[in-house]
């Protein structure tokens, strides 16, 4: 056996070990009861296909794949950031219709721009 | 850290350092209980506002009510589901078997290796300066038609901000609106899409000291694709992609209010328009040279480098600006309502 | 000679890296609760891409491309706790079933913003 075949064997095994791991994700994504579940698993989808892009540009010895590759990851953190916040945005919101907006926030205390004191702050202490 | 106090407390010696020290008792208010107290008042008047709308006085309203409570919607929408993924799978199955009946991949009488491709693979080269002939094909070859795809981007992000135009002075109404409900004002006052200071948020801390890392990295990755779009894959539409991307990064992490700082709505307006009027001046020197841009009084230079092959550097660099403005256009369009 | 050892030491690497995403998707399936399953997933996002990249590093030898492969590792270090980060906020916030999956201490939700 040459390093060729034995190159072929191991990168097509890799690219079709991946894509059933992604058919995994993938049922996570359309199962998941919650949007944590499902963003977690499409953050997940995407870092496996920069995995499939990265040994495909190996394979067919095409070095600007690579540069995909990056693209790729970079976008896929900003979908995550922007999907986040703007899911944590209009949950705000609909709190705040609701007439609950002084509910204690999570984590992610972000900073208004016009700074106004958390009302949890005044409440606890 | 807390658990270990927390733990640290409930020990007698604790208790009686605290006895010696005169401390009263700290009693902690628990306010999940409240908050999901309030959550369930609320859910509970929507369900009876829901209720009074099902107790009309209408018979032939109660029947049909009668007969969605029975199930009948519930069996509608299930096979509404088994519908849906019919015609998922039917439309899979049509794609595939349409890639069953197209030539092999690579196979030399395919219908698109034809004298056309033949041509630019051929001359491409020579005749426009570049390594990757793609670029060559639809700046230079067939730089109209990618001009017209840039005016769609225009026309694009003109049509939005016409569609969300609002007149003068309503602008500061819509704050002080959103203000007054932020202060728990009138809450009847939400009937229409108002600027929401929820949206105009930084980032945490963790986010902006990332941002302070990436974006920088983003901006310069989105520059070598712009520049480089003539030797390598890529160009002027995916590097504007990622220079958006990189833009809408930065306001995620640190605001509306930092963005404006340096890309407001007048710097908009002046890449936008400066970009396309450059681009279309381009374009109307091709028309007059012969409409391919083939005699051209640029000096294509030697073949790989970075400052070779006349127009289309600055064409790519345009069209990047272009759809990087286009992009983020969007996005602060949908997310504030205005620029 | 010095080429099967390559790929024989790459091989691995990308094996090791695959099984580590196989373990992420069976945790993702195996946990209940969206916080346990996040954590299962982030460890694709870290050692699941470093030791298949690094496998294909050691494949490529020194070149400009290994370069490129580990500015996407470094890249995936600096952006994946973050989004973790993002998603777990979300998910503290917006989730009903918060208290009864994990303990929460009030104290550190309150924070000591002042």
């Amino acid at each position: 056996m040459t390093i060729s075949t034995a190159y072929d064997i191991l990168f097509g095994g890799a690219v079709v070990a991946i894509i059933l791991i992604m058919f995994g994700c993938l049922i996570r994504a359309i199962r998941g009861p919650e949007i944590a579940d499902r963003i977690v698993s499409v953050n997940m989808l995407g870092t496996l296909t920069i995995m499939i892009i990265c040994i495909l540009s190996l394979w067919l010895k095409q070095s600007y794949l690579l540069d995909v590759a990056l693209i790729y990851a970079m976008i896929s953190f900003l979908a995550v950031v922007v999907l986040v916040r703007v899911y944590l945005g209009v949950h705000r919101e609909h709190l705040r219709m609701r007439g609950l907006s002084d509910k204690p926030e999570g984590i992610l205390r972000d900073e208004p721009e016009a700074s106004e004191e958390s009302p949890e702050d005044g409440g606890a202490k | 850290m807390s658990r270990i106090r927390k733990d640290y407390e409930k020990t007698k010696t604790a208790k009686f350092l605290s006895f010696v020290r005169g401390d009263k008792p700290v009693v902690e208010e628990d306010r999940t209980e409240e908050w999901r107290r309030r959550v369930e008042e609320v859910a509970e008047a929507d369900a009876a506002e829901n209720a009074s709308y099902l107790e009309l006085p209408d018979t032939d309203l109660q029947a049909d009510r009668r007969l969605t409570r029975m199930g009948g919607m519930r069996v509608m929408r299930r096979i509404y589901y088994a519908l849906a993924l019919l015609m998922c799978f039917l439309i899979v199955g049509l794609l595939i078997l349409n890639i069953a009946y197209m030539p092999p991949f690579g196979s030399a009488d395919t219908p698109a290796n034809n004298e056309v491709s033949e041509r630019y693979l051929e001359k491409g080269g020579e005749e426009t300066g570049v390594v990757n002939t793609v670029t060559g094909m639809i700046l230079q070859y067939r730089a109209f038609d990618t001009f017209g795809e840039t005016n769609v981007l225009f026309i694009g992000a003109c049509s939005v901000i016409i569609l969300l135009l609002h007149r003068e002075g309503e602008k500061d109404k819509r704050r002080l609106q959103s203000e007054s409900v932020s202060d728990g004002g009138d809450e009847s006052e939400w009937t229409r899409v108002t600027y929401n200071p929820e949206y105009d948020r930084k980032g945490d801390a963790i986010l902006q000291t990332i941002a302070k890392l990436v974006v920088p990295i983003i901006f310069l990755f989105g520059l070598y694709i712009l520049l480089n779009g003539h030797l390598s894959p890529g160009g002027g539409f995916s590097g504007g992609a990622v220079l958006g991307a990189g833009l809408i990064l930065y306001n995620q992490a640190f605001g509306f209010r930092r963005t404006e700082r340096f890309f407001d709505e007048k710097i908009y307006d002046i890449i936008k328009v400066g970009s396309l009027c450059l681009y279309a001046m381009v374009i109307a020197y091709y028309l007059f040279t012969g409409a391919n841009g083939i005699p051209s009084i640029v000096p294509l230079g030697r073949l790989g480098d970075i400052l070779s092959s006349g127009l289309i550097l600055p064409i790519n660099l345009l069209v990047g600006l272009e759809v990087a403005c286009t992009m983020y256009a969007f996005y602060a369009l949908f997310r504030k309502g205005s620029f | 000679m010095m080429e099967w050892i390559r790929f024989i030491v790459g091989g691995l690497c990308i094996l090791a890296g695959i099984a580590t995403a196989a373990i992420a998707v069976y945790g993702l399936f195996k946990f209940h609760f969206a916080m346990n399953r996040m954590h299962a997933a982030a460890t694709t996002d870290t050692l699941g891409i470093l030791l298949v990249l690094l496998g294909l590093i050691v494949i490529r030898g020194a070149a400009w491309d290994a370069l490129k492969l580990a500015l996407i590792i470094l890249f995936f270090w600096f952006a994946s706790p973050v989004s973790s980060h993002l998603i777990a906020g979300l998910e503290v916030e917006i989730s009903d079933r918060l208290p009864e999956n994990c303990e929460i201490e009030e104290e550190e939700r309150g924070g000591d913003a002042s």
